[in-house]
């Protein structure tokens, strides 16, 4: 199998990444609408949600240590049971999971930056990006992510500090309005952008160097920033353009950068937030994508998982494109069976591999 | 000609694997790979030819519609 190994400091920048995702440009317009200015609140929620979420996915990974979330499903039901399992996962994270993101994509490209480009383009490039960071491997993911972590870091501050003299306080308030239900259902929403997801890190984690409690504090700390960065942005979103404007536009914090402008001279420099994006996205596509691709490797048993990279991308393309037919459909897919759907697999299934870990730990006492 | 791109792309990837794997003796490896870039290749192919393809995510929500309602209810 892949022998790449990743530092834990690497997989804390890639839960980081993928924590925010595609979630970092969404988000903020979902919550705005439903819960107003009390945007913050669920997020904040969700981000407590979200670690709970992960130290109970670490819990399942280290049931089997250096097992992958395959092997695991594999050691648990048995080979037959397993296998119909493992392709449903597959299934969601390859064919929903990296379909989705590189809709997100596209629609992105083609509504906001380059709309004369047909949308096929965007989705083929980012394609041929992906199969060439999947057969370099983990190890050479983890450093680009490495990388790339001070510049992104780099951007979200000057992006924070460009952005700040627009803020006006007021708009924060009346403050802890939102009822108890909006806020459950927006945090639902959060969870399954940015915690269910996390179950198909398993997939990575047995690559680290790191165990145990280091691996535990790398991964929660990971989750931790990623999260915060989009409560400071789904903040800043209703800081600045208020509860109407983020709710109404597709995507708030692309809305929000617009609005940079230092002294009448620094201005149009949205583009910024495009990179912070494009960063985040390849990362959580590479990782759903890389996620698919071992799994169905460790399925059928074959060494090399780099062999399927140029099927599986030739298949993305056409599934990328089915997903959705178009953007009003995916909003609409996104807040009613997404949540659901990720919630199954975030959540149900992973309680019934402890529970039949506890049963049969059980059985052979 | 979208369909002729397709298959000259799919003979591409198959240059680029399958001397590798054959000198490795990678019989298994070889057969999966046949067989995903075949079921790729037709993929692409009668997407190229505007064929309408059956959405592979209907399922999907047929089976999530019921439940998505469900908690929508309870939240409203």
């Amino acid at each position: 199998m892949d022998n790449g190994k990743i530092s834990g400091h690497q997989l804390m920048i890639l839960t980081m990444l993928f924590t925010m995702g595609s979630s970092i440009l969404v988000v903020p317009s979902g919550l705005a609408g439903t819960v107003q200015q009390d945007a913050w609140l669920p997020v904040v929620v969700g981000i407590v949600v979200t670690l709970a979420l992960s130290w109970f996915y670490l819990y399942i990974g280290s049931l089997y240590p250096d097992r992958t979330l395959v092997e695991i499903i594999e050691k648990l039901f048995g080979r037959w049971v397993g296998a119909p399992i493992t392709l449903l996962f597959i299934v969601v994270a390859f064919c929903v999971g990296s379909g989705s993101c590189l809709y997100y994509l596209g629609d992105f490209m083609t509504t906001q930056i380059m709309p004369e480009t047909p949308i096929q383009y965007f989705h083929l490039l980012y394609i041929l990006l992906l199969i060439q960071g999947t057969r370099l491997g983990l190890e050479t993911l983890a450093r680009s992510a490495e990388i790339l972590f001070p510049f992104f870091l780099l951007l979200v501050i000057a992006f924070i500090i460009f952005v700040s003299p627009q803020i006006e306080t007021d708009r924060l308030q009346p403050m802890l309005e939102a009822e108890f239900k909006p806020i459950l259902q927006s945090t639902l929403s959060y969870v399954s952008f940015s915690g269910f997801p996390l179950i198909f890190m398993l997939m990575l984690t047995p690559a680290c160097t790191d165990r145990g409690k280091r691996l535990q504090k790398k991964f929660l700390l990971g989750n931790l920033i990623g999260g915060l960065l989009i409560l400071i942005t789904t903040i800043l979103c209703v800081l600045v353009l208020g509860v109407d404007a983020t709710s109404r536009s597709m995507y708030p914090n692309y809305a929000l950068a617009r609005k940079i402008n230092l002294f009448n001279f620094i201005n149009r420099i949205e583009v910024i937030m495009a990179i912070i994006w494009f960063v985040s996205l390849f990362f959580k596509i590479v990782v759903y994508f890389y996620a698919g691709v071992l799994a169905m490797a460790q399925l059928l048993r074959i060494e090399n998982y780099r062999v399927l990279t140029f099927p599986f991308g030739m298949m993305l393309y056409v599934l990328s494109l089915m997903v959705y037919p178009d953007s009003s459909f995916m909003r609409h897919w996104d807040s009613t069976i997404w949540v659901p759907l990720i919630a199954t697999f975030g959540l149900v299934f992973p309680l019934l591999f402890v529970a039949v870990a506890i049963g049969k730990k059980f059985l052979t006492r | 000609m979208a369909a002729f791109t397709v298959l000259a792309a799919a003979l591409a990837v198959a240059w680029i694997e399958v001397p590798s794997l054959r000198k490795r003796k990678r019989r298994k490896e070889l057969w999966v790979f046949a067989f995903f870039l075949c079921v790729a290749t037709g993929l692409n192919v009668l997407k190229a030819l505007d064929v309408e393809i059956p959405n592979l995510f209907q399922p999907i929500n047929a089976v999530y519609k019921p439940v998505s309602d469900l908690i929508e209810g309870m939240l409203k």
